[in-house]
């Protein structure tokens, strides 16, 4: 084989033009990029969907916290004086009942605010505070944020007005 | 424009791909389109039919795999090129398991003497080691001198001229059958 032959061999083709190649080549990977912008997207639109759920969830915890933040708060308010054991709710309701006046006021407060706090049965606490301002009226006078809860002083105040 | 100018821009290019903009994919299909295109043909000594898929299937691979194109390691196109002398190897090594049955009469004889006379070339060029392949790329599909070449891989003229004339003879030995090619790759 001469070196001219052999050139001949290595010349490369001449490049058809038309049939649309370029056109159709281009189309085919310019849809692989835009499908591939579009896959990330909803991927982004899911990953952001995740977090505000995740964000919702979460608004749930500061709530729970509080509740349990009030639950110490109130334990320690309402622990029993020096001697005093720390009775069941059942137990404090009935001692209540059977108390003189003044100690009957005093109990029933403490079984309210710990139907309200511990338990969450304001039912219970509203039965309750109603029997402590019955047999205390005048303690509706007196409103103290720091240790009357919402329940009780919606009360006072719908007693203050009576 | 400088080495370090291309791979900025490069980089650039690459990055704005990834981040699905198309007009600079564009950009880069527009430079590179031709070259791969007339590189392929060469490769598979101007079979135009599977040139086609060849080069289709290149592109394909090419967008689906920008992320592991690296600037810093080689241009666009000879990364592009080296995803196409893939597809070629393997679609030569397929098509020896299935031999093309071709007709020996009229028009088909000729059409069949073009097909066999393209199949050799590529086969041969298949062969080539890597080195051989890319200098007889350079001087022939891409139409640089011996200076150039030597300019472009900082080899001498004279290094660049011996590595020609081994890279053709070990072409010729190649298509004629004559030699064991990886004996030409010291």
């Amino acid at each position: 084989m001469t070196d001219s032959e052999l050139d001949d061999l290595l010349q490369p083709p001449a490049t058809p033009t038309g049939g649309g190649l370029n056109q159709r080549v281009w189309r085919r990977t310019a849809g692989v990029l835009r499908r591939r912008v579009w896959r990330r997207r909803i991927l982004v639109a899911g990953a952001i969907a995740a977090s505000f759920v995740g964000g919702l969830a979460l608004s749930f915890r500061p709530a729970t916290l509080h509740t349990s933040e009030s639950t110490v708060i109130v334990k320690e308010t309402l622990k029993p004086s020096t001697g005093e054991t720390f009775v069941s709710l059942t137990d404090l309701e009935q001692q209540a009942e059977l108390a003189d006046t003044g100690e009957r006021a005093r109990l029933y407060f403490l079984a309210g605010q710990r139907y309200g706090a511990e338990r969450g049965d304001w039912s219970a606490a509203l039965r309750c505070y109603k029997q402590a301002l019955d047999a205390a009226p005048q303690a509706a006078e007196q409103i103290d944020p720091k240790t009357d809860d919402w329940l009780l002083m919606a009360l006072k105040i719908e007693r203050q007005k009576e | 424009m400088s080495e370090a100018g291309r791979v900025q821009r490069e980089s650039a290019l690459r990055a704005a791909v990834l981040a699905g903009d198309v007009d600079a994919w564009q950009a880069w299909y527009v430079e590179a389109f031709a070259a791969l295109h007339a590189y392929v043909l060469w490769r598979l000594g101007g079979r135009i039919d599977r040139a086609e898929e060849i080069v289709q299937e290149s592109w394909l691979v090419a967008v689906r795999k920008i992320g592991d194109f690296d600037p810093k390691q080689a241009a666009f196109l000879t990364w592009l090129r080296a995803i196409a002398a893939n597809l070629v190897r393997n679609d030569l090594r397929q098509r020896r398991r299935r031999p093309t049955v071709v007709s020996l009469n009229g028009d088909m004889a000729n059409r069949g003497a073009d097909v066999d006379r393209a199949e050799s070339i590529a086969a041969a060029l298949a062969a080539l080691p890597e080195h051989y392949e890319r200098v007889l790329q350079a001087k022939y599909v891409d139409g640089r001198s011996v200076q150039e070449i030597a300019e472009d891989s900082g080899q001498s003229f004279k290094a660049v001229e011996s590595l020609l004339t081994r890279a053709r003879q070990a072409f010729r030995d190649a298509y004629t059958g004559d030699a064991p090619l990886r004996s030409h790759a010291q």
